[in-house]
């Protein structure tokens, strides 16, 4: 089962340093490593919460605890699955090894 | 003595000769809040300009002062064919040449560059600052909107000036540092300011600059004499001037006003994570606001109700 988690410094990855400031739907992430500024909306912003306090996390279960009592679907999977390939693709998070 | 000034030195008592003797051999120390000012010119309008703009700000004794935040100044360079001037820094010139005629503007750009670039231990926004009711208004917000001729209709209508360019946020406290001095008017909000306010001190004016045509209003004297008063921000407003417009008015989301204030800071990323809560902090405490305007007294008068935010 593939699971995702912030960078933690090893492997030659960056440690995770990132602040988080939400407001309503959206939120700001600020990223220590590169000083850069992003408008995240609220599911990205919920996903990387998750990430932040529970890590590391199956896909099934971030979708679990974004939907909490729903009965997922292939579509849901597939929504998580790309934030946190988009998450990849900007350092922010990563996929550890089996 | 205009009310609310100490009984300093100020440049108002010296003649206009014995300024321009003085940046012509050891220069003026002048206390331009919260820094203090090293200047040396032989450049006539540069003289006229501090004399005039400066009026009430401190002149200091440069034999006891010893300590300047800047030493700056403005000089001729090639003076008979096509003239130009340059701005130093501590012997060092980070522009190249402008035209003669723009040397007094010149030097209030190389101040504003000497605050931006040195002065890290504040957080340096690009930003038009006032305040009013011991809260203050932040206005970001590129050239072309309005912004400094908003700044100077605010500050002759009972607005306290804490900057027409930079605002300089303590990161721990929150508080804004006011530093008045002049505001930069451009184009045609110069005749503007003129006929509204006829009392308006304007300095020199330079034409054909890369900014178009400049000239710089003199702070009140209430914003000087007030000016170690810090105040917290209130409202985050980012001005739009639009000819012929109705003024209207939208929230502006605080994410996205977040945003606008770090790419509009000057060293966000000199203060690293410190920084972004301090801005974050900032957003947190204000009402945010979009405003589009084309008419000086809707914007006045709405700027006048607004409210501390909840």
């Amino acid at each position: 089962m593939t699971r995702w988690a912030l960078p933690d410094g090893l492997q030659g990855c960056r440690q995770a340093d990132f602040v988080l400031r939400r407001w309503g739907e959206e939120g700001v992430v600020y990223d220590d490593a590169t000083g850069s500024v992003q408008v995240w909306n609220g599911v990205a912003c919920d996903v990387f919460e998750l990430l932040l306090t529970r890590s590391p996390l199956s896909e099934s279960q971030i979708a679990a605890a974004l939907l909490p009592g729903e009965d997922l679907t292939e579509e849901d999977f597939t929504m998580v699955r790309q934030l946190l390939l988009q998450f990849q693709s900007m350092g922010v998070a990563e996929c550890l090894p089996d | 003595m205009p009310a609310g000034l100490s009984a300093a030195l100020r440049l108002a008592d010296m003649s206009l000769a014995q300024v321009r003797q003085r940046l012509r051999s050891d220069g003026l120390w002048l206390r331009l809040p919260p820094f203090v000012v090293h200047v040396r010119s032989e450049i006539p309008v540069v003289a006229q300009g501090l004399h005039l703009l400066y009026a009430n700000h401190e002149c200091l004794d440069g034999a006891t002062q010893g300590f300047a935040d800047f030493h700056v100044s403005v000089n001729a360079r090639r003076r008979w064919f096509r003239p130009l001037c340059s701005f130093e820094m501590d012997g060092f010139r980070p522009f190249t040449p402008l035209a003669y005629g723009e040397a007094y503007a010149f030097l209030e750009w190389g101040l504003n560059w000497c605050v931006t670039s040195y002065c890290h231990t504040l957080l340096t926004i690009h930003s038009a600052v006032l305040e009013k009711n011991g809260r203050v208004l932040l206005m970001p917000a590129p050239p072309g909107s309005g912004k400094s001729t908003l700044c100077a209709a605010l500050m002759f209508n009972g607005w306290r000036l804490l900057s027409d360019e930079m605002a300089l946020l303590e990161p721990g406290s929150g508080l804004v540092v006011p530093a008045p001095r002049p505001v930069s008017l451009k184009n045609r909000s110069i005749e503007v300011v003129r006929q509204r306010w006829p009392q308006a001190v304007l300095g020199p004016v330079a034409k054909d600059t890369m900014k178009g045509t400049v000239a710089h209003v003199r702070a009140s004297t209430e914003s000087l004499s007030r000016a170690h008063e810090r105040a917290l921000p209130a409202w985050l407003v980012f001005p739009k001037y639009q000819a012929g417009e109705s003024l209207t008015v939208q929230p502006h989301a605080k994410p996205d006003a977040l945003v606008q204030l770090a790419s509009n800071s000057f060293n966000q990323h000199v203060h690293g994570r410190r920084g972004f809560e301090a801005l974050a902090a900032l957003v947190d405490r204000c009402d945010c606001h979009d405003l589009c305007y084309g008419d000086l007294d809707q914007a006045l008068a709405w700027f006048d109700a607004l409210e501390l935010p909840s």
